[in-house]
């Protein structure tokens, strides 16, 4: 079941229902299915390192230990900063309204990483000051955690013409560099995913990515 | 971090670098005394502990519940528990032995999820760093535009190497920077493909967008995979084919 959020914006409050967007929503998606020699169906299990002991899909799973190997329950764990400052838990963005106080520019939602796309669909009319600032081509930022839990993902509220959208995204560490900062080594961090094909009107193909 | 192969609006060609602009997690844990604490991966069951290798040397479901509940064959006291490390992953069949050959098929689906088409897997070869510069296209979208079409899922930071591509990238940066857009960029001999980074990897429009202060550059090379667009049935849910 889809589930609303309440937004403020000027001191008038709005509900929005989330409807994700996704590539397969948009182009479809691609299985990939793997066969032995006699076409029999595989899956994927995990090697121990004796090269013996083979482990099913979820025979694994993931602890947190001290330095001296002992276990540590979840509940005595303690989230810090990377500055060592503790953190404390924060509220499901769904208990209470977003205040929507602020707005950035393109360049600021383009430092960012988009995870999440939704559709926020409102039934009824938009507030006039919201409607009049969407038209304006604000873009409003705030903090959204979806279950709660520690600290907010960067979420941005703007128009197209076609609808109304909330981006969840990842801030990125974009610095301007200057000649004396030539390449450092580091990584890239392009997923692999599985996609399909189809048209798009203006020349570029999304669905053949 | 990866070369790319990188052509300007003149034609003229380099090989600058791509840098990563993802955070690391900002979040860290710490043990019960303010210790530092690590992640394990942990074993919880094998393979001839699951359900299937139960059930074979049972000769009933009855049987194999009473022998759960009075001697916990599905539980190795030796080994469950213990870290893991240097693991491999492995195909396996359906008698559970490893398979030494494969072959993969692709399944389409439509956004509705019905299966549209079978056929052989298909993986992209890398085209950012080959023989053949990412083109400079010329088709430049205003950044108002451009997060309003386009979702951008990843980013890259190109970088220069040594003053020469210092230049090179200066003089992109400061171009695009004025035009306040950004320019599409094309792979292959067409300069129309879309960026492909590793072999059978996601291929992705590329979008390069400059910013210049004095004598320092941003050139971020935005990633996408996807237009910020309704959905051709936007009640419609799909299949998960996960």
């Amino acid at each position: 079941m889809a589930r609303h959020l309440t937004f403020e914006h000027a001191g008038n409050e709005f509900e929005a229902e989330l409807a994700k967007v996704s590539r397969e929503h948009l182009y479809g998606s691609v299985r990939i299915l793997t066969r032995d020699a006699n076409d029999g169906r595989c899956t994927t299990a995990t090697l121990a390192s004796d090269g013996r002991t083979l482990i099913p899909k979820g025979g694994t799973a993931l602890g947190y230990v001290n330095t001296e190997g002992d276990w540590i329950t979840r509940d005595e764990l303690q989230p810090m900063s990377l500055a060592g400052e503790p953190l404390s838990e924060v509220p499901s963005s769904f208990d209470a309204p977003i205040l929507l106080d602020e707005t950035v520019d393109e360049t600021t939602l383009l430092d960012h990483s988009v995870r999440l796309c939704y559709r926020l669909v409102v039934d009824g009319e938009l507030p006039a000051l919201f409607r009049k600032a969407l038209d304006k081509d604000s873009i409003f930022r705030f903090g959204f955690s979806y279950r709660g839990g520690i600290g907010h993902d960067p979420a941005f509220v703007y128009a197209s013409e076609e609808a109304l959208w909330m981006l969840v995204t990842d801030a990125n560490d974009v610095r301007f560099v200057s000649l004396e900062q030539a390449a450092l080594c580091g990584t890239s961090s392009i997923d692999d995913e599985t996609d399909d094909d189809s048209e798009n009107e203006d020349g570029l193909d999304f669905g053949m990515l | 971090m990866p070369n790319i192969n990188i052509a300007d609006k003149r034609g003229r060609d380099a090989v600058v670098k791509a840098e990563s602009v993802r955070i690391e997690d900002p979040v860290r844990y710490l043990g019960p005394r303010g210790n530092a604490s690590y992640t394990r991966r942990i074993l919880k069951s094998t393979i001839d502990h699951d359900h299937d290798a139960l059930s074979k040397e049972a000769d009933s479901p009855e049987a194999l519940a009473v022998a759960l509940t009075e001697s916990d064959p599905d539980i190795d006291v030796e080994r469950f528990g213990q870290f893991l490390f240097h693991t491999s992953r492995v195909w396996i069949g359906s008698d559970d032995e490893p398979v030494f050959s494969i072959k993969q098929l692709e399944e389409i689906r439509n956004p509705l999820g019905e299966i549209t088409e079978t056929r052989d897997r298909e993986r992209v070869e890398p085209n950012v760093d080959g023989d053949i510069p990412l083109s400079w296209t010329g088709t430049l979208i205003p950044r108002r535009e451009a997060i309003r079409r386009y979702v951008f899922a990843s980013k890259l930071q190109i970088v220069h190497v040594n003053g020469l591509t210092y230049d090179f990238l200066h003089g992109m940066a400061k171009e695009l920077d004025k035009a306040k857009s950004l320019l599409l960029l094309g792979a292959g001999k067409s300069g129309k493909d879309p960026l492909v980074f590793r072999r059978g990897s996601v291929p992705y429009r590329g979008f390069l967008e400059g910013r210049t202060r004095g004598d320092s550059y941003v050139l971020l090379l935005h990633l996408s995979n996807m237009e910020l667009k309704l959905p051709v049935d936007p009640d419609a849910t799909p299949v998960d084919a996960s």
